[in-house]
């Protein structure tokens, strides 16, 4: 046995062949394919683990948690390995929760650095998925969940007036609208399918845009974000300079349909760092908010830009103040309800309008994030500034608003600079007062307290996610589907968060690369879900620093987007 | 009773132990390197690795004396008591230092395997054959995984778990690779020398632990096979030594040579030992113990010799050197080109570094626009000397050959210096050794002057009718500019100076003043509409400044073979940015038949957030083994339309 036992180890060293067959043992693979624009084949593979066709205890039916992850080191001489869209079981109760049952790889095109997908999913959508650096948008068909059909792409010739897709949003006829962060792919003039023009200077620069998606990914419109006239040139700087100074590198989208609104908000441009020795100045970092009407879906027309305000921190470093870089925007969700919220990135701080319709938008600072930070840590508070202020949402019935944090800013005590945290706000009082708001943050109190006004949002519940690395938690999805004897159905509350621990390792703000499962309580109080394991470690949090994959032994990989979903034939 | 007959005996054995001397001086870096140790690092010099370098050595000797004590009862019959003892003791240290490695994180199919192949030995003792067979086959595959762990990335098998990640590096381990897949001649030679020294320490462990009066008809029963494997050992050894570039007349004076010195004589006084033993003195108590503690001296030392760097291999005369020093504490690569009689271009991996041919008089590397780290240009002689790197005081030295035939190089103290010594540098780390005999700003190819010309046409299409033009005086700049007024004119384009017109600005100057041209973009003190760079600007340093960066090229550098040159670049020289001339030189192609493709280049970044290294990146490793560290090379078109100029669907070569 012995002798045996070594003979095939001998065989088997040096070409490794075992460990090709336990990546293949009991992985089922199944392919699909879309030709680009350019004529060439794009395929992506699904690598179904037996956990895919597991049955669950009474039959139940099963959530999935989409994670779109890149991966994180090259493979064997450098060469690169996949990125891919992870189906990882989410439902509770059930052997597999937490494991990793598919995951979906590209096997075309690499180094996308994988970054968003849409904020939701509703029954019959596609899912839109982004990859910043390849300035690439994958659709994907997940109708027969756990296997993801890769259903069509938008490549960078597709959208030659914009770079970096950022974020999406999928409209009730299933075409999306996406963010396009980075300016025109060659700079200068652009025209955009309506006709419009507008000076860009170049890739990953400014301006902007918006574009429209069909579902299979062909471009419906590209429509400009900036304005044709010059925008402040002091507040809107752009290296290079261009003729019209814009700020328009919309990143966050949100939209009302039925109040004919789309809203995003513009980051920065992403282009703006080198030139050594000349640091970027503090307003790359932008602090406005477009707002588009798109009563003709075809032609998103651009209506206002408003400005976010200073708010009471006096920082040092200029780019820790409030406003700076917009990261996030969204919607209330009630008919009876029009504001909006926005969050920023380095202002660490978060706005409320109260109309979006109103064609001059005023905003005001409504929650500092010192004030969550101060619950969960009465001494050596980390900074807000610079903190990383990342995904917001409202929960659908209006009645807390979720924001996930990155981490300490940089200014904080050393003790707990790794504090990132997820909180969530009750914005009743806020949203019941209509346009006749009063809450503001006016002073260093407010800043730690909370607004003095009876209609600010209140504070209920914190979770710190402490991530070691030089990033932390950045996004996170709703779980709003409630079961019973028919299978899935969306409801008006939200039972779960799913978190990621990652941004975008080449701006050197990295992350841990877990993804963990945030309780949410009838009451909106927040509890790490503990069940919800890394099949390999046995700890809470499912982590993307592994060896093995279904599609085989490619190392560590980095998670950033996140969704649930339901097969079609589980959910009404 | 020896009479003439013994003297003339005496003196073939005298001739014989200076012969096996001699080989063994060549041989003896081996068996040890099997559990490979730490090599490979650029940067800081870690200590050797103490936990590491105990467990290997554990393993290493423990497993030979189980394994050598099986593998000889068919020839010497069952071992005594106390060898049956010790090859118990033996396999059970063996086992525990096989299973710290899994500990460790050492791949545990193999390795527990190995643990429980090696506990069982002593048990099959009374089986001689299995206990043989079984011992060769833990040998072997103790040899040869211990290579192929060598070969991969240090997360794997034996070596990997305890040498901390180390990357294959120069000689044999050079090798190993591409692709980190296994010589098949490396694999035997290790496989080979294993079984060979595995031998010599059973037969070791036999002598010393055999009762008295059984020693020399043991001795004699032994004779065979220890001759044969001194041989394996010693022309598997010697072959070993040569490919990892081991010679006699360099690295006696490092830490290195100094413990294959004592491994050298440790082995040898075995030699020795046994010959006199042999020869009736073993009859004398304990006698037989001195081979044994010899040989276990000479393992000793070997298993030490993994744990510093081996010197580095010899110039090839006249052949552009990549090398490492060791300096200030920090290991540097260094790039010497053309490598021929006269002036050369040396490139150093560190910040204010020094080169020179007089230790107390060095010349000071400088940075050069478009380019990273320092180069300092050095007049070398012809034939063999040595070159001296400075760093922070304290100096190394490496041997340099710029041959003997007189024959000069191109000369390289121009400003394409650095984008020629790419070429080199490419081909270096892809192990070819070619002479350098011309530069790519010598001439423009048809290829790039194709690739230009479709530029201008793209350019054109977007209905600009002004276009600026950035070129330099080198044949390559002359010819390439000419080439971008001769399409310009065709497409009724006007063409000016650099920032007489916010018009797309072309450059197709080298490395150097592209950099100028850039910063001067970026930084709003020249307009431009987007800056279209040549093929040959494809360099991180020039693609960091934001100044709407294009680059029409045939390849993707985001593909599979274009990261594959740009990790072994990073491999061998960390942080040194990939670059066009770097590809050409790496790849061996002279031009892509595939139509050139517009990229557009970029960097991302957070505001507010520290970048280490700066946005061009690099130097702290992150991002390495990229073309673009922090940031993408993105194709934004389908291939360019050929021109009149360029044959029907086809683009010619370079």
């Amino acid at each position: 046995m012995v002798l045996a036992t070594l003979s095939v180890l001998a065989t088997g060293i040096v070409a490794s062949a075992p460990l090709e067959a336990a990546a293949d043992g009991g992985v089922v693979k199944v392919g699909s394919e879309v030709v680009g624009s350019d004529g060439k084949t794009y395929s992506a593979t699904n690598h179904l683990t037996e956990q895919a066709f597991a049955p669950t205890p009474g039959n139940r039916p099963r959530k999935w948690l989409l994670t779109w992850a890149g991966d994180a080191e090259p493979g064997t001489g450098g060469s690169p390995d996949p990125d891919f869209l992870a189906v990882v079981d989410a439902t509770p109760g059930t052997p597999g929760y937490g494991r990793v049952v598919n995951t979906l790889t590209l096997d075309s095109a690499f180094g996308n650095e994988p970054h968003h997908m849409q904020y939701m999913w509703h029954k019959g959508d596609r899912v839109y998925a982004g990859g910043l650096l390849s300035d690439t948008t994958y659709v994907f068909d997940i109708a027969r969940l756990p296997q993801v059909r890769l259903a069509g792409v938008t490549l960078p010739a597709d959208t030659p007036c914009g770079s970096a897709p950022d974020a999406y949003t999928v409209l009730k006829d299933g075409t999306a609208y996406a963010t396009y962060m980075g300016g025109p792919d060659v700079t200068g003039p652009c025209r955009y399918t309506d006709g419009q023009v507008r000076n860009g200077n170049g890739y990953a620069g400014s301006p902007g845009e918006v574009v429209r998606l069909d579902r299979s990914g062909k471009v419906l419109a590209e429509a400009p974000a900036a304005t044709s006239a010059s925008e402040d040139p002091e507040l809107c700087v752009n290296i290079p300079v261009l003729p019209e100074a814009t700020c328009a590198n919309p990143h966050g989208i949100a939209v009302r349909e039925d109040l004919n609104r789309l809203i995003t908000s513009d980051f920065a441009e992403v282009r703006n760092m080198v030139t050594p020795p000349a640091p970027p100045p503090a307003n790359v970092g932008r602090k406005t908010v477009r707002i588009f009407d798109i009563a003709d879906r075809g032609r998103p027309r651009l209506l206002s830009v408003s400005r976010l305000p200073d708010g009471p921190r006096q920082e040092t470093n200029p780019i820790a103040e409030e406003p700076h870089m917009v990261m996030e925007t969204a919607v209330t969700n009630q008919p009876h309800h029009r504001g909006a919220f926005a969050s920023t990135m380095s202002g660490g701080a978060v706005f409320y309008t109260p109309d979006i319709t109103d064609p001059n938008p005023k905003w005001r600072e409504v929650f500092d994030d010192s004030t969550a930070f101060k619950a969960l840590f009465p001494t050596d508070t980390p900074q807000a500034g610079t903190d990383g202020g990342s995904w917001l949402m409202p929960s659908p019935d209006d009645r807390y608003l979720f924001h996930v944090v990155l981490s300490g800013g940089l200014s904080s005590p050393a003790a707990n600079k790794e504090a990132g945290m997820v909180y969530v706000l009750d914005i009743q009082p806020l949203l019941a007062a209509g346009r006749g708001t009063r809450c503001s943050i006016d002073d260093m109190r407010e800043v730690f307290a909370g607004g003095r006004e009876r209609d600010c949002p209140r504070l209920v519940s914190a979770l710190p996610i402490k991530d070691l690395t030089s990033g932390g938690p950045h996004w996170a999805a709703m779980d709003t589907f409630g079961l019973d004897r028919q299978g899935y159905r969306e409801t008006q509350q939200v039972s779960r968060l799913a978190v990621s621990n990652y941004f975008v390792s080449s701006t050197y703000v990295d992350g841990d690369h877990r993804v963990c499962l945030v309780n949410v309580g009838p009451h909106g109080e927040l509890s790490l879900d503990q069940t919800f394991r890394d099949e390999n470690q046995g700890t809470p949090c499912v982590g993307f620093d592994r060896t093995r994959w279904p599609h085989g032994d490619h190392g560590g990989a980095r998670p950033h987007g996140v969704l649930f979903a339901v097969a079609d034939a589980d959910i009404r | 009773m020896y009479g003439s007959h013994g003297r003339r005996r005496r003196a073939v054995a005298a001739v014989a132990v200076l012969a096996c001397l001699q080989i063994l001086a060549l041989s003896l870096p081996a068996w040890a390197d099997t559990l490979a140790g730490p090599h490979g690092p650029h940067g800081p010099v870690s200590p050797p690795e103490g936990a590491g370098a105990v467990i290997r050595g554990l393993v290493l000797v423990t497993t030979s004396i189980a394994a050598g004590v099986a593998m000889l009862p068919p020839v010497a019959g069952p071992p005594g008591r106390h060898g049956r003892t010790l090859a118990h003791a033996a396999a059970v240290t063996a086992a525990a230092g096989q299973f710290m490695v899994v500990v460790a994180g050492g791949a545990w199919l193999v390795t527990m395997a190995l643990a429980t192949a090696t506990l069982a030995l002593p048990t099959m003792l009374s089986r001689p054959r299995s206990a043989a067979a079984t011992a060769v086959l833990i040998t072997i595959v103790l040899a040869a995984y211990g290579r192929f762990s060598a070969a991969q990335d240090g997360t794997a098998g034996v070596s990997g778990a305890v040498r901390g990640g180390a990357a294959p590096d120069t000689g044999f381990q050079a090798a190993v690779t591409p692709g980190a897949t296994v010589h098949g001649a490396g694999l035997g030679l290790a496989v080979v020398h294993g079984l060979a020294a595995t031998v010599w320490v059973g037969a070791a462990v036999y002598l010393a632990t055999a009762a008295p009066a059984d020693r020399r008809a043991l001795a004699r029963r032994l004779t065979p096979p220890v001759l044969v494997s001194a041989a394996a050992l010693a022309v598997s050894g010697a072959l070993w030594a040569f490919l990892d570039g081991v010679r006699l007349d360099r690295g006696v004076w490092s830490a290195f040579g100094a413990l294959l010195i004592v491994k050298t004589v440790a082995a040898a006084g075995c030699v020795v030992a046994l010959s006199v033993f042999l020869r009736g003195a073993g009859r004398r108590r304990g006698a037989a113990r001195s081979p044994a503690v010899l040989l276990a001296g000479a393992v000793a030392a070997g298993t030490a010799l993994t744990a510093v760097p081996r010197p580095a291999p010899p110039p090839v005369p006249g052949v552009p050197l990549l090398g490492d020093v060791t300096v200030a504490g920090h290991r540097l690569p260094v790039l010497v080109a053309p490598a021929r009689p006269g002036w050369n271009l040396v490139h150093i991996g560190a910040d204010q570094a020094s080169a020179g041919t007089d230790p107390a008089r060095l010349t000071p590397a400088t940075a050069q626009p478009g380019t990273r780290y320092t180069w300092a240009r050095i007049w070398l002689p012809a034939g063999r000397s040595p070159l001296w790197i400075g760093l922070r005081g304290a100096v190394a030295e490496l041997p340099v050959d710029t041959g003997d035939d007189g024959a000069g190089g191109p000369d390289l103290r121009g400003p394409d210096g650095p984008e020629c010594a790419h070429v080199a540098l490419g081909r270096a780390v892809a192990g070819v050794g070619a002479p350098l005999r011309s530069c790519p700003a010598d001439r423009l190819t048809a290829a790039d002057a194709a690739d230009l010309r479709a530029m201008v046409r793209f350019v054109a299409a977007r209905g600009v009718r002004v276009i600026g033009l950035a070129g330099d005086p080198s044949p390559r700049g002359t010819r390439a500019a000419a080439e971008v007024r001769a399409e310009a004119g065709r497409q009724r384009l006007t063409v000016v100076a650099p920032g007489a017109a916010r018009a797309p600005l072309i450059v197709v100057s080298g490395w150097a003043d592209a950099d100028r041209v850039v910063r001067d973009v970026g930084t709003g003190r020249v307009a431009a509409l987007g800056t279209y760079l040549a093929p040959w600007l494809l360099s991180a340093p020039l693609l960091g400044p934001s100044a709407g960066q294009l680059v029409p090229l045939r390849f993707h550098p985001g593909d599979p073979r274009g990261l594959s040159y740009a990790a072994a670049l990073n491999l061998r020289f960390p942080g040194e940015p990939a670059t066009a001339a770097g590809y050409r030189g790496w790849s061996g192609e002279p031009g892509s038949q595939a139509p050139p493709r517009l990229y557009a280049a970029s960097t991302l970044s957070v505001p507010g957030h520290a970048q280490p290294g700066g946005a061009s990146g690099g130097h702290d490793g992150h991002g390495g083994g990229r073309w673009l560290p922090g940031g993408t090379i993105t194709p934004i078109t389908g291939p360019l339309a050929p021109g009149p100029l360029d044959p029907v669907s086809r683009y010619p070569p370079s």
